[in-house]
């Protein structure tokens, strides 16, 4: 009796919710938009064409799914925002060298519980003392000379000038430098603190393939130290323009000591397009300080013939 | 020429499918380019979102009927800045789909254009 009480009462209701799906999905859909944009004009454009897109969509639960969608993607939107905020209003670095937790509220934002992450971070962020990241340095090692450790750079984070640009591929967490089509596009990066004058390895990941120009075939720029040609440097083929078809192309680069700005630089004379992606100097065996003066020449020791023992 | 700020697989799937509705002389909605794409839906208007920002499509309202009471659906179609940027992006990363246009006959139709075609 019971059961089928029930059976019939739950088929009503499965009816019901499928009725009324369409239109809770037209309403989420409003709501939606409204929440996923600043803009209030972009929030009333998106609102009245998610309900025309809901409408186009076939099958009522799918249309509820659909919003649904909709909805926690504006939900994510919305807590980035709020999150971002309150990053923004905390200051950044205060003089004692005390940072705040700011880059945990960001990541947590970016989480799919991201509603009540926003509340949860807002309560949590708190103060710990650390020490400001060091800038890049080599380090040495050796007696003789100083066997430097590799120093990297993404090109990207350079100066990029004359049309270059930071493209991101797909896929790919990683910023490529595009844009290095045409004279006078440039990349530049500043090495901080080379610590002496010598011959270092210089290592650029790039990628080049099928260019704009309609052509694939290996590519040459010019090297720039301190804004004086330093040399060409070759780009052979690389099997795509994605990062994991990136090759390495190598050269050696004389350097002083102190602070450098290294340009990969397209040239009229140069071929071009390429993109880069990661830039690396490793130290060879470099004279601590400069060459190692000759050894005085020893006193002669007077000798006499016949030696008598 | 202002570029999308980051370039993403559903940036250049939906980009694809809005060049092959401008070569047919139309334009797509929403809910077409999630079919083509095979993406969601929050996906596809992120990217509606980046493209429009930076000027590469335009949007506009389709017209009703006196009789049609149902919600307005969006068009979209590619501006001649977008059309230059996405070549030059297809070419980059998907040449193959730059060389299937060209050699595509005249006269196909896209499914989801707006009435009428040319805007």
């Amino acid at each position: 009796m019971w059961t089928a009480i029930l059976s019939v009462l739950l088929g009503l209701a499965v009816n019901e919710c499928c009725e009324v799906s369409p239109w809770a999905a037209k309403k989420i859909a409003r709501w939606s938009a409204r929440l996923r944009y600043d803009d209030p004009e972009r929030a009333e454009i998106r609102s009245e064409e998610l309900v025309a897109l809901i409408e186009d969509r076939p099958g009522k639960l799918l249309k509820l799914i659909t919003a649904l969608c909709f909805a926690a993607a504006a939900l994510r939107a919305w807590t980035r925002r709020t999150v971002a905020g309150l990053y923004a209003a905390i200051p950044a670095v205060s003089g004692d060298g005390t940072i705040a937790l700011k880059k945990a509220a960001i990541v947590a934002a970016a989480g799919t519980v991201a509603f009540t992450a926003a509340l949860t971070v807002e309560t949590a962020i708190t103060r710990v003392t650390a020490a400001p990241p060091p800038p890049p340095t080599f380090s040495s090692g050796g007696s003789n000379s100083l066997n430097y450790h590799s120093v990297a750079f993404v090109a990207a984070d350079g100066t990029l000038t004359g049309g270059a640009f930071p493209e991101q591929y797909a896929s790919d967490p990683n910023v490529h430098v595009a844009g290095l089509n045409t004279p006078p596009a440039t990349a530049s990066i500043v090495i901080p603190d080379v610590p002496a004058a010598g011959t270092y390895t210089l290592s650029i990941w790039y990628e080049n393939n099928l260019a704009n120009d309609g052509l694939t075939e290996p590519r040459d720029m010019s090297l720039l130290v301190n804004g004086q040609f330093a040399g060409p440097l070759n780009f052979p083929v690389t099997n795509d323009w994605y990062e994991t078809n990136s090759k390495v192309t190598t050269t050696a680069v004389q350097l002083p000591s102190g602070s450098s700005t290294l340009a990969i630089a397209c040239h009229t004379d140069d071929s071009c397009h390429i993109n880069v992606w990661k830039i690396e100097l490793r130290g060879a065996d470099v004279p601590r300080r400069g060459p190692r003066p000759a050894a005085p020449p020893r006193p002669s020791r007077p000798v006499t013939w016949p030696v008598s023992l | 020429m202002p570029r999308p700020s980051r370039i993403t697989g559903p940036l250049l799937d939906v980009s694809e499918c809005l060049l092959r509705a401008r070569e047919q002389g139309g334009a797509v909605h929403g809910w077409t380019l999630m079919k083509q794409t095979k993406r969601s839906g929050p996906t596809v208007y992120g990217v509606l979102d980046r493209l429009e920002d930076c000027g590469w499509i335009a949007g506009h309202w389709e017209e009703l009927g006196p009789e049609e009471s149902r919600p307005r659906r969006r068009f979209y179609r590619m501006t001649p800045e977008g059309e230059a940027g996405v070549r030059v992006l297809l070419e980059q990363r998907r040449p193959q789909v730059l060389r299937n246009l060209r050699n595509r006959s005249p006269g196909g139709v896209v499914p989801g254009l707006a009435p009428g075609g040319a805007l």
